[in-house]
Protein backbone atom coordinates (compact mmCIF):
# COMPACT_ATOMS: atom_id res chain seq x y z
CA UNK A 1 0.00 0.00 0.00
CA UNK A 2 0.95 3.96 -0.40
CA UNK A 3 1.04 6.07 2.38
CA UNK A 4 1.56 9.76 2.31
CA UNK A 5 2.33 10.07 6.57
CA UNK A 6 4.64 8.23 8.40
CA UNK A 7 4.80 4.41 8.58
CA UNK A 8 3.85 2.61 11.81
CA UNK A 9 6.46 -0.01 11.26
CA UNK A 10 6.09 -1.95 14.84
CA UNK A 11 2.39 -2.46 14.11
CA UNK A 12 3.72 -4.41 10.28
CA UNK A 13 4.83 -7.25 12.25
CA UNK A 14 1.85 -7.45 13.98
CA UNK A 15 -0.28 -7.82 10.90
CA UNK A 16 1.82 -10.86 9.76
CA UNK A 17 2.34 -12.77 12.87
CA UNK A 18 0.42 -15.82 12.77
CA UNK A 19 0.15 -19.71 14.29
CA UNK A 20 2.40 -21.14 11.40
CA UNK A 21 4.58 -18.57 11.31
CA UNK A 22 8.38 -19.76 13.19
CA UNK A 23 9.98 -16.65 11.51
CA UNK A 24 8.97 -12.85 11.69
CA UNK A 25 10.87 -9.96 9.70
CA UNK A 26 10.86 -6.60 9.17
CA UNK A 27 13.15 -4.51 6.53
CA UNK A 28 12.89 -0.73 6.66
CA UNK A 29 14.46 1.67 3.97
CA UNK A 30 15.37 4.93 5.51
CA UNK A 31 16.64 8.40 4.17
CA UNK A 32 20.51 8.51 4.58
CA UNK A 33 22.04 11.79 4.78
CA UNK A 34 25.40 11.07 3.00
CA UNK A 35 25.84 9.18 -0.17
CA UNK A 36 29.37 9.52 -1.72
CA UNK A 37 30.08 12.72 -1.75
CA UNK A 38 26.23 14.26 -2.02
CA UNK A 39 24.27 15.35 0.98
CA UNK A 40 20.83 14.47 1.27
CA UNK A 41 18.28 16.58 3.54
CA UNK A 42 15.43 14.90 2.42
CA UNK A 43 14.00 12.54 -0.27
CA UNK A 44 10.53 13.69 -2.17
CA UNK A 45 8.72 10.50 -3.50
CA UNK A 46 5.97 10.52 -5.72
CA UNK A 47 4.14 7.84 -7.96
CA UNK A 48 1.57 6.94 -10.55
CA UNK A 49 -0.73 6.00 -7.71
CA UNK A 50 -3.24 3.38 -9.61
CA UNK A 51 -0.40 1.07 -11.48
CA UNK A 52 2.01 1.41 -8.23
CA UNK A 53 -1.23 0.14 -6.19
CA UNK A 54 -1.75 -2.61 -8.50
CA UNK A 55 1.88 -3.75 -8.81
CA UNK A 56 2.06 -4.21 -5.30
CA UNK A 57 -0.82 -6.35 -4.67
CA UNK A 58 0.67 -8.30 -7.49
CA UNK A 59 4.34 -8.37 -5.97
CA UNK A 60 2.73 -9.65 -2.62
CA UNK A 61 0.75 -12.48 -4.82
CA UNK A 62 4.03 -13.62 -6.09
CA UNK A 63 5.74 -13.62 -3.02
CA UNK A 64 3.22 -15.38 -0.83
CA UNK A 65 2.77 -18.64 -3.67
CA UNK A 66 6.70 -18.24 -4.04
CA UNK A 67 7.82 -18.26 -0.85
CA UNK A 68 4.83 -19.85 1.03
CA UNK A 69 4.87 -17.03 3.09
CA UNK A 70 1.96 -16.70 6.07
CA UNK A 71 2.45 -13.03 5.84
CA UNK A 72 2.95 -10.28 3.69
CA UNK A 73 2.92 -6.73 3.70
CA UNK A 74 4.41 -3.79 1.34
CA UNK A 75 4.26 -0.08 2.72
CA UNK A 76 6.02 2.43 0.77
CA UNK A 77 5.46 5.95 1.64
CA UNK A 78 4.77 8.97 -0.63
CA UNK A 79 5.71 13.03 -0.41
CA UNK A 80 8.52 14.17 1.89
CA UNK A 81 10.80 11.77 4.03
CA UNK A 82 13.24 13.36 6.27
CA UNK A 83 16.79 11.72 7.05
CA UNK A 84 16.05 8.96 9.26
CA UNK A 85 12.55 8.19 8.78
CA UNK A 86 11.22 5.11 6.69
CA UNK A 87 10.00 5.22 3.16
CA UNK A 88 9.53 1.76 2.67
CA UNK A 89 8.79 -1.02 4.99
CA UNK A 90 8.34 -5.18 4.02
CA UNK A 91 7.26 -6.78 6.92
CA UNK A 92 7.04 -10.81 6.26
CA UNK A 93 6.08 -14.42 8.38
CA UNK A 94 6.94 -18.09 7.46
CA UNK A 95 7.36 -21.10 9.13
CA UNK A 96 11.02 -20.84 8.65
CA UNK A 97 13.78 -17.71 8.50
CA UNK A 98 14.99 -19.00 4.96
CA UNK A 99 12.02 -18.25 3.27
CA UNK A 100 11.61 -15.23 5.08
CA UNK A 101 14.82 -13.79 4.04
CA UNK A 102 14.47 -14.70 0.68
CA UNK A 103 11.27 -13.18 0.57
CA UNK A 104 11.85 -10.14 2.09
CA UNK A 105 15.52 -9.59 -0.05
CA UNK A 106 13.47 -10.58 -3.16
CA UNK A 107 10.34 -8.14 -2.68
CA UNK A 108 12.94 -5.28 -1.98
CA UNK A 109 14.94 -5.83 -5.51
CA UNK A 110 11.76 -6.44 -7.55
CA UNK A 111 9.98 -3.08 -5.49
CA UNK A 112 12.82 -1.08 -6.75
CA UNK A 113 12.88 -2.38 -10.79
CA UNK A 114 9.01 -2.61 -11.06
CA UNK A 115 6.86 -0.15 -8.81
CA UNK A 116 6.16 3.38 -10.49
CA UNK A 117 7.52 5.44 -7.63
CA UNK A 118 10.06 8.03 -8.15
CA UNK A 119 12.54 9.99 -5.56
CA UNK A 120 14.31 13.30 -5.78
CA UNK A 121 17.05 13.70 -3.51
CA UNK A 122 17.11 17.13 -2.19
CA UNK A 123 20.35 18.92 -0.49
CA UNK A 124 22.00 21.63 0.16
CA UNK A 125 23.27 21.87 -4.24
CA UNK A 126 19.51 21.54 -5.35
CA UNK A 127 17.02 18.72 -6.28
CA UNK A 128 17.65 15.76 -8.51
CA UNK A 129 14.88 13.16 -9.56
CA UNK A 130 16.89 9.72 -10.03
CA UNK A 131 16.32 7.60 -13.00
CA UNK A 132 18.38 4.43 -12.66
CA UNK A 133 20.02 3.74 -16.17
CA UNK A 134 18.98 -0.19 -16.66
CA UNK A 135 23.37 -1.31 -15.45
CA UNK A 136 22.79 0.65 -11.99
CA UNK A 137 19.76 -0.48 -10.22
CA UNK A 138 21.56 0.05 -7.19
CA UNK A 139 20.84 4.51 -8.59
CA UNK A 140 23.64 5.11 -5.77
CA UNK A 141 20.87 5.79 -2.96
CA UNK A 142 20.59 1.69 -2.53
CA UNK A 143 19.40 0.13 0.35
CA UNK B 1 -21.10 19.47 -28.36
CA UNK B 2 -18.52 19.76 -30.78
CA UNK B 3 -16.92 23.12 -31.18
CA UNK B 4 -16.43 24.11 -34.74
CA UNK B 5 -13.29 26.06 -34.76
CA UNK B 6 -11.99 23.80 -32.48
CA UNK B 7 -12.46 20.90 -35.00
CA UNK B 8 -11.23 22.91 -37.90
CA UNK B 9 -7.98 23.34 -35.78
CA UNK B 10 -7.04 19.66 -35.51
CA UNK B 11 -4.53 18.85 -38.08
CA UNK B 12 -5.64 17.08 -41.19
CA UNK B 13 -5.37 13.23 -40.69
CA UNK B 14 -5.70 13.18 -37.02
CA UNK B 15 -7.92 11.03 -35.26
CA UNK B 16 -8.85 12.23 -32.17
CA UNK B 17 -7.07 13.66 -28.97
CA UNK B 18 -5.37 11.87 -26.13
CA UNK B 19 -4.02 12.86 -22.67
CA UNK B 20 -0.36 11.52 -21.78
CA UNK B 21 0.55 11.89 -18.07
CA UNK B 22 4.12 12.63 -16.98
CA UNK B 23 5.99 12.22 -13.33
CA UNK B 24 9.09 13.15 -11.72
CA UNK B 25 11.93 13.96 -14.12
CA UNK B 26 9.77 13.65 -16.87
CA UNK B 27 7.05 15.96 -15.69
CA UNK B 28 10.20 18.66 -14.62
CA UNK B 29 11.73 18.01 -18.12
CA UNK B 30 8.15 19.20 -19.66
CA UNK B 31 7.52 21.49 -17.53
CA UNK B 32 4.09 20.36 -16.72
CA UNK B 33 2.29 17.05 -15.59
CA UNK B 34 0.11 16.40 -18.84
CA UNK B 35 -0.75 17.28 -22.58
CA UNK B 36 -3.32 16.67 -24.74
CA UNK B 37 -1.85 15.45 -28.38
CA UNK B 38 -3.60 14.95 -31.44
CA UNK B 39 -1.24 12.04 -33.30
CA UNK B 40 -1.23 10.89 -36.33
CA UNK B 41 -0.96 7.10 -36.02
CA UNK B 42 -2.75 5.95 -33.32
CA UNK B 43 -0.75 3.60 -31.78
CA UNK B 44 2.59 3.89 -29.07
CA UNK B 45 4.35 4.98 -31.64
CA UNK B 46 2.18 7.50 -32.45
CA UNK B 47 2.06 9.02 -29.21
CA UNK B 48 5.68 8.95 -28.85
CA UNK B 49 6.35 10.45 -32.12
CA UNK B 50 3.77 13.14 -30.96
CA UNK B 51 5.35 14.08 -27.72
CA UNK B 52 8.89 14.73 -28.85
CA UNK B 53 7.20 16.91 -31.68
CA UNK B 54 5.48 18.62 -29.13
CA UNK B 55 7.98 18.64 -26.05
CA UNK B 56 11.38 17.75 -27.74
CA UNK B 57 13.24 18.56 -24.45
CA UNK B 58 11.87 14.96 -22.93
CA UNK B 59 13.73 13.33 -25.55
CA UNK B 60 16.52 11.77 -23.34
CA UNK B 61 13.92 10.66 -20.69
CA UNK B 62 11.33 9.62 -23.03
CA UNK B 63 13.77 7.08 -24.61
CA UNK B 64 14.66 5.76 -21.61
CA UNK B 65 10.54 5.20 -20.62
CA UNK B 66 7.81 2.74 -20.86
CA UNK B 67 4.86 3.77 -22.45
CA UNK B 68 1.63 2.86 -19.87
CA UNK B 69 -1.86 2.76 -21.44
CA UNK B 70 -4.71 2.29 -18.66
CA UNK B 71 -2.70 0.50 -16.34
CA UNK B 72 -0.73 -1.56 -18.59
CA UNK B 73 2.62 -1.52 -20.20
CA UNK B 74 1.98 -1.39 -23.82
CA UNK B 75 4.57 -2.07 -27.19
CA UNK B 76 5.03 0.25 -29.69
CA UNK B 77 2.69 -1.18 -32.29
CA UNK B 78 -0.08 -0.97 -30.16
CA UNK B 79 -3.15 0.50 -31.22
CA UNK B 80 -4.46 3.21 -28.63
CA UNK B 81 -8.30 4.13 -27.66
CA UNK B 82 -8.68 8.00 -27.38
CA UNK B 83 -10.43 7.59 -23.92
CA UNK B 84 -7.45 5.76 -22.75
CA UNK B 85 -5.12 6.80 -20.02
CA UNK B 86 -2.11 7.67 -20.90
CA UNK B 87 1.21 7.87 -19.04
CA UNK B 88 4.88 7.73 -19.30
CA UNK B 89 6.80 5.27 -16.77
CA UNK B 90 10.38 6.97 -16.74
CA UNK B 91 12.97 4.25 -14.90
CA UNK B 92 11.72 3.89 -11.48
CA UNK B 93 13.38 4.77 -7.96
CA UNK B 94 11.44 3.44 -5.04
CA UNK B 95 12.38 2.21 -2.32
Amino acid sequence: MLLHGPIDTSGLLKQVACDEAGANLLFTGTTRRTTGDVITDWLEYEAYQSLAETELHQLRREAVTTFGLTGCVIVHRLGRVAVGETSVAVAVSAAHRQEAFAAAAWLMEELKRRVPVWKQEVGPTGAAWIHPEPADQSDGAGR
Amino acid sequence: MLNQTDHQNVPAGTKSQVTVHFFAGVAQLAGQRQICLHPQSPTVAGIRAALLAALPQIEPLLSRSAIVVDGRYAAADETVEMAAEIAVIPPVSGG
